[in-house]
């Protein structure tokens, strides 16, 4: 196929254009922000269409669009399943985020939970870990963003890098979640058009049979049911799909940005469109082999066999799914860990008597800092899109027992709950660099689960609900 | 290679021995692909004396059987192979003309054990039915309290 299907001056044209759509959509959204509420949880007043939509957009990301392609072709029909599965995640957090609303109205970030349910030593603790998976799903999404316009159209990874994460910090910057959420809205439409699209474009060039048929005959363990690490990998990354959304500040903040009544049913729908999307790109990326297409990487399946697909209008129209699924993750991480930096690490640890006013402008710098320190991390393209990522599931499946817990057993204490992300951690860490990254979350979740177990059985907390209502400062 | 799937890439002979020394293995360490350098003999190296157009990849180190042809851009370096099963595979790239103009690599494909797949299977799904069994008694039938 021809390396590049898109000119750079179209690639430079698409990205002036988005850049001030998007960041005009920010401002004009964030005119009307007045108070942190309005800037850090869009007013806590979100309807359940943007709701639905929010959570959709956020979930489908450069994970969905590119490393959900990339896991089939390595790991085939495992991989495509395992991969829709971490839908579970957002069917699971359900329940969840009703129960958040409840608990905290006050509250602000996953963090303010930990600390007043578990206490300063296990909040500390669970800040690395989220802090750690922030850093590397935000990194991993700049990069994609280089390497999808290096790949699609030949323009340098740095410029390309460099200006997604300027767009979306521009209007993150200026619109808060507000701009996040409805800008979000706008990229689920695309994105579910365009997968849809080019799901069918495939179907009806390539068809079933030929995918199986080919693949059966050169890489039979694409098909296989007993591939072995593919079988590792499904639960694996079911967990890793539940430690992400569980323990995330991306999804806490929604939670708390909801209107009453409304998380629960936008986070159920969410997970039951976001379904069958990875199944989708995933046949595309076993359609692969039998177009003849063999990626450099193999992160860039997808977007390769659609632009094949699709001609070189086609690629246009690849570049503006991917890059809309870029930046809706982008933003809402950029906005959810800046939450996280200003409530609990400035006004937890450094200011505590700083007031709205002032969290609201560091909230900005915040923002502003992360996009600076993300575009740094990368400028050297010191790892693959997926190694980042996968290496992040060792940290997250940490969080998913202490965190269903808390939120229903007044039993957990926090020196267990410390011990298991530490420990969890750790394990899924030994796993990963072991056995494979397949294992990582799941050997860091099976350790955590214990430490809980053991946690119920030995000691009993006691907690009371209440302390959460006010949303104590201090144990 | 323990899932399968691996990288090849060819540098190009006249290219500056700094960069063949970084990739001596002829493979690109790829996060995903559990890679095990030592399963890969030798380095794949364009000779550059035609341009490659096609990547043949055989069981037998002859190419009596060719299992693979992958046709390849003229500026490309690299590709990401997938589903493989266990066994010895060479690759070696030819021109238009169908003549070699590289050297042939050997990868190892060896899968994990089937008893060290079914323990941490069967744990992930032990695992997973416990956090189901819980939400659904407690999670999603949970009442508030007063």
């Amino acid at each position: 196929m021809d390396y590049n299907p898109i000119s750079i001056t179209t690639a430079l044209m698409l990205l002036v254009l988005f850049g001030i759509v998007w960041i005009f959509f920010g401002w004009w959204l964030g005119r009307k922000n007045k108070s942190l509420d309005d800037f850090m949880l869009a007013g806590r007043n979100v309807g359940l269409a943007f709701a639905g939509a929010t959570a959709m957009a956020t979930w489908i990301t450069s994970n969905t669009t590119l490393v959900a392609p990339q896991l089939t072709y390595e790991l085939g029909i495992w991989g495509m399943v395992g991969y829709s599965l971490a839908a579970l995640g957002l069917i699971l957090f359900a329940p969840m985020a009703k129960r958040i609303k409840e608990l905290m109205p006050k509250g602000y970030t996953c963090g303010d939970f930990i600390r007043v349910r578990y206490g300063k030593t296990a909040w500390i603790a669970f800040l690395v870990v989220s802090f750690c998976y922030a850093m590397g799903w935000l990194v991993s999404l700049g990069m994609a963003g280089g390497v999808l316009l290096d790949t699609l159209s030949g323009l340098s990874y740095n410029v390309g890098m460099t200006v997604i994460l300027v767009i979306c910090v521009g209007y993150t910057l200026l619109g808060g979640l507000k701009a996040v959420i409805a800008t979000d809205y706008v990229q689920t439409i695309i994105i579910i058009v365009g997968v849809l699209i080019i799901g069918f474009v495939c179907y009806q060039t390539v068809g079933f049979d030929r995918v199986y048929e080919f693949n059966k005959e050169h890489h039979p363990e694409l098909l296989n049911l007993l591939f072995p690490a593919a079988m590792m990998f499904l639960f694996n990354n079911i967990f890793f799909g539940l430690g992400e959304i569980f323990h995330s500040n991306v999804w806490w903040s929604r939670a708390l940005a909801f209107r009453p009544g409304i998380g629960k049913k936008a986070y159920l729908m969410s997970g039951l469109l976001w379904l069958p999307i990875p199944i989708v790109t995933g046949f595309i990326a076993l359609s692969a082999p039998v177009l003849g297409l063999y990626p450099d990487s193999s992160d860039m399946v997808g977007p390769m066999v659609a632009a094949n697909l699709l001609g070189d209008l086609g690629a246009i129209f690849v570049f503006i799914v991917v890059f809309s699924a870029l930046a809706s993750s982008l933003d809402s991480l950029l906005a959810a860990t800046s939450d996280l930096v200003t409530r609990d690490i400035y006004n937890g640890l450094i200011d505590k008597s700083a007031s709205k006013e002032k969290l609201h402008r560091i909230s900005k710098l915040v923002i502003l800092g992360l996009g600076f320190v993300t575009w740094l991390i990368c400028l050297p393209k010191i790892t693959t899109l997926g190694a980042l990522l996968n290496f992040t599931g060792a940290f997250v499946a940490s969080t998913i027992w202490p965190i269903v817990l808390g939120l229903y057993q007044r039993r957990l204490s926090g020196d267990f709950v410390t011990a298991a992300l530490v420990l969890g951690t750790i394990s899924g860490l030994i796993g990963y660099h072991t056995i494979g990254f397949y294992v990582a979350a799941l050997f860091s979740c099976i350790v955590s689960f214990l430490i809980c177990m053991i946690g119920l059985l030995v000691k009993n907390d006691n907690f009371d609900w209440q302390r959460l209502q006010n949303m104590e400062k201090s144990q | 290679m323990t899932s399968g799937h691996f990288n090849l890439i060819w540098p190009v002979k006249d290219e500056s021995t700094t960069s063949e020394e970084k990739e001596s293995d002829g493979d690109r360490e790829d996060e995903s692909s559990a890679i095990e350098p030592s399963t890969i003999k030798a380095t794949l190296v364009d000779f550059e004396k035609h341009s490659a157009t096609q990547l043949k990849i055989s069981s037998d180190q002859f190419f009596s059987h060719i299992s693979h042809a992958i046709n390849i851009h003229p500026t490309q370096r690299a590709v990401s192979l997938t589903g493989f099963s266990d066994g010895d595979y060479y690759a070696q790239l030819y021109d238009a003309s169908n003549n070699p103009v590289s050297n042939t690599v050997m990868v190892t494909v060896e899968h994990h054990s089937m008893f060290k797949v079914w323990v941490i299977f069967t744990s992930g799904a032990a695992l997973f039915l416990i956090l189901i069994g819980y939400m659904v008694t407690k999670v999603f039938r949970h009442k508030e309290e007063a």
